[in-house]
């Protein structure tokens, strides 16, 4: 693994926009590697700057954004690629998926010319040709009939199945990565599950990499090889989904996962939410971002006026803590979320 | 799709013969008879036997309902009277004025086309630059300005002081009739015709243009910003593509439906530009028997108008469904 | 919180709506659906009574005005048309009592501006100056009262479409289809010609031809409103139907009829001048500025001050009127009017 470069590799990720009011900073010095064919999640709350994150490696961020730091992706910073290099990686290399998937698809045009019209964008193909490849794809995802469906309005599709042709749209022209923003939020709950297992499964099949934006914890224990944690703007712990779920090194992960209904846990244990609410990003606390809602903050560990650093406490597992190794010494996740001694 | 046009020209006919019902009672309501003044002018003192004649001779003597029902039936048969004071058929009317008037609000709605949507799309695509302030900045004005005052100002430039002191012959235009009236294909005008057009177009066109540049650049920075506009970026299409494509045609969804409701609407507001270059279109016509309280006139000219507003917006409907799939399914869903 | 999301907030970009309750980071939930929450939870509290729920809606409108305020203080055009329009009301209402007789005719005829006659005098020897403020002033009252009477019929008629629905819907929606079938000006010049000429004649005029919009826009407020919880809750708790609709439905609609109305204030004072141009609204020696205009006509080439002026003061009313509009539109985040 160490051997091969990873397919991206982001670094030092900055993202601030200007607003009346003053510069929001989205994202406060970002990292991230994905390998070929690896699942990451990337979790936090809204305003975590995840979707930011996201957002920037294809610069799909409007022009009041302000990006800085490295997106490395075939040996070239994407920040620095031209418009043409940039168009050539969209939807080719890297292909995304929305979290609206009725918003997020022009009403006014049929499924199939939507999914052509990217394919014709990257392949020298006839018209029949692309529309062969769009059905071909829409009954890889699951769609019936699709040689009719292909003729159709996104609003004649249901939820679900919108958000299947977005991912065929996604996989027709074979990417090598794809960014799923909240894929499964705007869905019925129901339908939830099917199309994320659908999602990671073509990826699997394929050898498709993706990183998968969410806010649940819980979707992401069966799905993602690893995960990384976002508080506000920054990164705050990453690891392999054992290292988050059972060496847990951050209150703030503590507390989501404290949060999460659990099937192995005792029924009768309460659901935990995390006290107060994410920090404006206008004016974001000094120090460790989290530490007004954490029960471990201590004026002597410096929480309050040293922004801790992001270090690799076990292998490959990482938090930003600056009373990690204590956490890490404390066995119940609801100690860790609760700062119980 | 043809039972929805079918279904819009029932609510067409249905509008039209509710706004001929709503004009022909205002007429009837109407203070003091049209006879006393085909009788005296309204000036001096007038027989009343002479009055009762004429009221007998017009048949407003009778009772409303026998007018009315005669009216629409005479309506539906394509009959819509004659002149009270001249006794020239109205449809004769019709025949002579229309022409005029539909092409110049034909015009106008091309300059409005023209000049606004591009405008509007400058302005969005180069949102706070100076263009777009200047943009923003002389469309609210010229929204404001009355079509009176600025028709009539341009007229007295190049009409008169430019004739007064000789300015060369480019900037000058007639200021009175409509020109020699040829066109080609009844629509475009003899480059002599244009002269005496292009003022009028422009004026009728100014205050419609300048709220169309606006709206378009509403619906374009509306459009922008949605995230089917983010999707196309996402897929690799190029910059010009995602515009054109994905922003433009979204974004003139609701500039369209405008579009229509304009076109009907510079038919009935050239009433304004008609009087102030003196074209003799229906506009003046109506105006001129307005004054003279010519019933039978201004009720037919104005039917006239209503139908082409109606003709418009069932065209622009109709459109708008074509372009929009949504709206074609909510029509086969009802 | 900042007062106004941001756009990437709109986006969904820095903040999408992912997860209910936790929206406070970057202020990306619109002030108003906050604000229209809290009304809701104020409302179906079962144990609100009236007074708690209109309590609920005070505050709402306080913060609302506040918030539209500041946004309104930012906009560059708006404050500009606020400031003509006060400008303006106050000549028109103050000039009448310094200037001279408007209608006295002097020996001096088209003379241009001097400082006895600051606009000059007509072909009548009349001060243009005074024609213009007392021009200005009658465009104010008729702008403002076929405004009034106009908001007050389309409110009413909107009010009982939305509220009883059914047939008295069908039968009112139907007449404002027919009515908004006939273009304004031709309906405007055929009713003037029915009525008459003169202040009340325009006036009746302009409000009969413009309140269609209000009865749309109030209408569909309407629907919109009437099935919401709070309302629901207030009728289940006995309110009675004209206390519901004054103090929970008729706050919602209240902000596009406000722009509706800015903007119907110019709009009539823009046909009052138009039919007064062409000779069917208010005929001289009353000065109106869309008579004045029509008799400069002849006398442009030597006294074009007789149309700079009223054209000048027709011109900065209906622009003020607009921009005020346009700005509270901005300010109220009203959509579609």
């Amino acid at each position: 693994m160490s051997d091969v470069p990873p397919l991206l590799e982001i670094a030092e990720l900055t993202v601030g926009f200007r607003t009346d009011d003053g510069v929001v900073q989205a994202v406060r010095g970002f990292d991230l590697q994905v390998d070929a064919g690896e699942i990451v999640a990337i979790v936090g709350e809204s305003g975590s700057g995840k979707s930011v994150s996201a957002m920037s490696i294809l610069q799909l961020l409007p022009p009041s954004a302000t990006i800085e730091g490295a997106v490395t992706w075939a040996g070239e910073n994407l920040l620095e690629v031209g418009e043409n290099r940039i168009g050539q990686v969209r939807g080719d290399e890297v292909a995304m998926i929305f979290q609206d998937p009725l918003s997020a698809l022009n009403p006014v045009y049929r499924i199939g010319y939507q999914i052509t019209e990217m394919i014709h964008a990257h392949r020298k193909v006839s018209g029949r040709q692309a529309r062969e490849r769009a059905i071909e794809m829409l009954r890889l995802v699951g769609i019936p009939q699709p040689d009719r469906r292909v003729d159709q309005y996104p609003h004649e599709f249901s939820g679900g199945m919108r958000q299947r042709a977005m991912i065929a749209m996604a996989l027709s022209c074979d990417p090598q990565l794809i960014i799923a923003d909240e894929p499964t939020t705007a869905l019925d709950v129901t339908v939830q599950a099917q199309v994320l297992e659908l999602l990671v499964d073509l990826c699997h099949r394929l050898n498709t990499a993706v990183i998968l934006i969410t806010h649940d914890l819980g979707v992401v224990a069966g799905m993602a090889d690893r995960v990384t944690v976002m508080y506000a703007g920054r990164v705050v712990e990453s690891g392999v989904v054992d290292d988050i779920f059972d060496r847990t090194a951050h209150p703030y992960t503590a507390g989501l996962l404290a949060s999460l209904p659990r099937l192995d846990g005792d029924v009768d244990e309460p659901l935990m939410p995390i006290a107060g609410q994410p920090p404006s990003m206008l004016d974001p606390p000094p120090g460790c971002s989290f530490h007004p809602r954490c029960p471990w903050a201590k004026e002597e560990a410096g929480c309050m006026t040293v922004v801790p650093e992001n270090i690799e406490r076990n292998p490959g597992h990482f938090s930003a803590c600056h009373r990690a190794d204590e956490l890490m010494a404390t066995e119940s996740l609801v100690r860790i979320a609760t700062g119980a001694p | 799709m043809t039972s929805y046009i079918l279904r819009r020209m029932l609510q067409l006919v249905f509008v039209l013969w509710g706004g001929a019902t709503i004009l022909f009672l205002l007429f009837f309501i109407l203070p003091g008879s049209p006879a006393e003044l085909i009788a005296g002018g309204g000036h001096k003192a007038v027989d009343p036997q002479v009055v009762k004649n004429i009221e007998h001779q017009l048949g407003i003597d009778r009772p409303i309902y026998v007018q009315y029902v005669k009216f629409l039936d005479r309506t539906v048969h394509g009959d819509l009277g004659e002149s009270y004071l001249t006794h020239q058929k109205v449809t004769t009317i019709i025949k002579e004025r229309a022409p005029l008037s539909l092409r110049l609000a034909f015009w106008a709605i091309v300059v409005e086309v023209v000049i606004g949507i591009s405008s509007g799309v400058l302005s969005a695509r180069r949102r706070n630059s100076l263009a777009d302030t200047v943009t923003t900045v002389v469309a609210v004005v010229a929204s404001a300005v009355p079509v009176f005052v600025l028709g009539y100002l341009i007229k007295q430039v190049t009409g008169v002081y430019a004739y007064q002191h000789q300015w060369p012959s480019w900037a000058r235009f007639p200021p009175l009739g409509f020109g020699p009236n040829t066109w080609y294909l009844g629509i475009i005008p003899s480059r002599l015709q244009l002269k005496s057009l292009l003022q009028p177009a422009l004026v009728l066109a100014s205050v419609s243009t300048a709220i169309l540049a606006r709206i378009t650049r509403t619906s374009m920075l509306e459009t922008l910003r949605m995230d089917h506009v983010r999707t196309a970026r996402a897929k690799g299409l190029k910059e010009s593509v995602v515009i054109r494509k994905h922003v433009l045609r979204n974004a003139m969804l609701p500039v369209i439906t405008i579009l229509g409701i304009d076109f009907g609407t510079a038919v009935g507001a050239a009433v304004l530009t008609e009087t102030v270059f003196n074209l003799r279109g229906l506009g003046y016509r109506i105006v001129t028997a307005s004054a003279q309280r010519d019933v039978p006139i201004v009720l037919g000219l104005s039917l006239v108008v209503m139908f082409v507003y109606g003709i418009a917006s069932v065209m622009v409907d109709v459109g708008y469904a074509l372009l929009d799939p949504r709206i074609r399914l909510r029509d086969s869903d009802a | 919180m900042p007062d106004r999301p941001i756009d990437q907030g709109r986006d969904g970009v820095v903040n999408g709506p992912d997860e209910p309750g936790l929206h406070a980071t970057l202020g990306a939930a619109p002030d108003a659906v906050l604000r229209r929450a809290e009304a809701t939870e104020l409302g179906i509290d079962p144990a609100a009574s009236a007074l708690d729920a209109s309590l609920a809606d005070v505050l709402v409108t306080r913060s609302l005005a506040s918030d539209a305020w500041r946004r309104f203080r930012r906009n560059r055009l708006a404050m500009t048309g606020l400031f003509i329009v006060i400008a303006l009301l106050l000549l028109g209402l103050v000039g009448p009592f310094f200037v001279q007789n408007p209608t006295a005719q002097g020996v001096t005829s088209k003379e241009a501006p001097t400082n006895q006659h600051w606009f000059g005098t007509d072909n009548l020897g009349q001060d243009v100056f005074a024609r213009v403020v007392y021009g200005i002033r009658l465009s104010l009252f008729i702008g403002f009262v076929a405004t009034a009477v106009e908001t007050t019929i389309g409110i009413t008629v909107g009010a009982l479409a939305g509220w009883f629905r059914g047939w008295l819907d069908t039968i009112l929606m139907r007449f404002v289809d027919i009515v908004l079938g006939i273009p304004y000006f031709v309906l405007a010049l055929a009713m003037i010609v029915a009525i008459g000429q003169g202040v009340t004649a325009v006036v009746v005029t302009l409000a009969a031809t413009a309140w269609l919009q209000t009865a749309r826009t109030v209408r569909a407020g309407f629907l919109q409103v009437r099935d919401l919880e709070y309302v629901d809750a207030a009728r289940t708790t006995g309110v009675p139907t004209f206390r519901i609709i004054w103090r929970h439905v008729l706050p919602n609609v209240f902000q596009p009829v406000v722009v509706l109305a800015a903007i119907g204030i110019g709009s009539a004072i823009l046909a009052e001048a138009a039919l007064s141009y062409l000779g069917v609204g208010i005929i001289p020696p009353t000065p109106s500025l869309g008579n004045m205009i029509s008799q400069s006509q002849s006398f442009f080439g030597d006294a074009p001050h007789l149309l700079i002026f009223p054209g000048l003061a027709i011109i900065l009313l209906v622009l003020g009127f607009l921009l005020v509009g346009d700005g509270l539109r901005d300010a109220l985040d009203v959509k579609d009017v």
